[in-house]
């Protein structure tokens, strides 16, 4: 068993690692600019809302992304890595991913809704946590077996 | 084995309908949260509370890719497409995503002409209020404001946009390939 498109595989893999080191922000590079203007933050502006609050610190200046978006693009990286050594030595998993991920995306909008309702406060480590369930079933989605 | 059906479909419209359709959700949801910051009171923080309505916006956002390729497999792809033409759908969709949302945003400008600087000015009022030195608030204020005025520039929001909302919809136009193909995309599994 071995993966018949090994360039797609490899070309998403590229991309993924290199929106999780953008995501990490400036403070991993150690660079000076105030770190609201450094490129990894305008790259991500239109995408996720960056409040500090809410975002994991690297070096003393927060990640490009916020704490669940950090999760997602993590999870999917490691999903992804994870997939082509699945799909390498195995055939597909008759695990319902479609499912999971449906499932993940509700509970992450239901956690949304609750914080944001004052029902509930999330945390860090849990918004990081939910966010990495979506990306890690996103990924893992192209080992389901059709049939 | 069952092999998706290649034959050279045209995409460009499912493209296209996806840029219009989540471009201007996309351009109304971040309008609605412009709004929202501007007339709301100065926080001591760089980040309005209503900055989580452009989460939404985000969500909305990369989901072009999925939809263009649902779109595609129903009215062109015969049951099917491969993962590697769903993620070239998907990252299309993307650039026509932000290529909607900035056209909008500058038919907007003639519409409002003053939102933006009033955006800007509601950044500054709540820098101001941070408890931070002098010196380095000042910093913070002149980054901020420049950097808010440079990203007005059509060009600078399209070099800005393009990459990240491309990379989204590319990886959910894959995961549209794979969940709305009536058979499977045999891409990657010989």
């Amino acid at each position: 068993m071995k993966l018949l498109k090994p360039k797609l595989y490899s070309l998403i893999l590229v991309l993924i690692l290199a929106v999780v080191v953008t995501a990490l922000g400036g403070g991993v590079f150690n660079q000076q600019l105030v770190w609201v203007e450094q490129w990894q933050h305008r790259l991500f502006r239109g995408l996720c809302h960056q409040i500090p609050d809410r975002s994991f610190w690297i070096n003393g200046q927060p990640m490009a992304v916020c704490s669940r978006c950090a999760g997602i693009y993590g999870g999917f990286a490691i999903g992804w890595v994870f997939l082509g050594i699945v799909l390498y030595v195995k055939k597909r998993m008759a695990i319902p991913f479609k499912r999971i991920i449906l499932l993940t995306i509700g509970i992450n909008l239901l956690d949304f809704v609750g914080n944001m309702l004052g029902l509930w406060e999330n945390t860090l480590a849990s918004r990081f946590g939910l966010g990495l369930s979506i990306g890690l079933s996103a990924a893992l989605l192209f080992a389901e077996n059709k049939s | 084995m069952n092999q998706v059906n290649n034959q050279e479909h045209n995409y460009w419209p499912s493209v296209g309908l996806a840029g219009a359709v989540f471009g201007m959700l996309l351009f109304v949801i971040s309008l609605f949260g412009s709004y929202a910051a501007i007339n709301s009171e100065p926080t001591g923080s760089y980040f309005s509370p209503y900055q989580i309505i452009w989460t939404l916006a985000c969500f909305v956002g990369a989901f072009g890719g999925l939809f263009a390729v649902w779109h595609y497999v129903q009215h062109e792809g015969q049951g099917g497409v491969t993962l590697g033409k769903g993620a070239l759908i998907g990252f299309f969709a993307g650039a026509a995503v932000t290529i909607v949302n900035v056209l909008l945003s500058e038919v907007w400008q003639g519409i409002d002409p003053e939102m933006n600087e009033r955006l800007v000015e509601s950044t500054i009022r709540n820098l101001e209020e941070m408890d931070l030195p002098g010196d380095q608030k000042q910093m913070m204020i002149d980054s901020a404001a420049e950097g808010m005025r440079e990203d007005q520039n059509i060009f600078a929001q399209i070099f800005w946009s393009v990459p990240m909302y491309g990379i989204l919809n590319l990886l959910t136009g894959m995961i549209g390939a794979k969940s709305f193909s009536s058979r499977e995309p045999e891409d990657t599994v010989e």
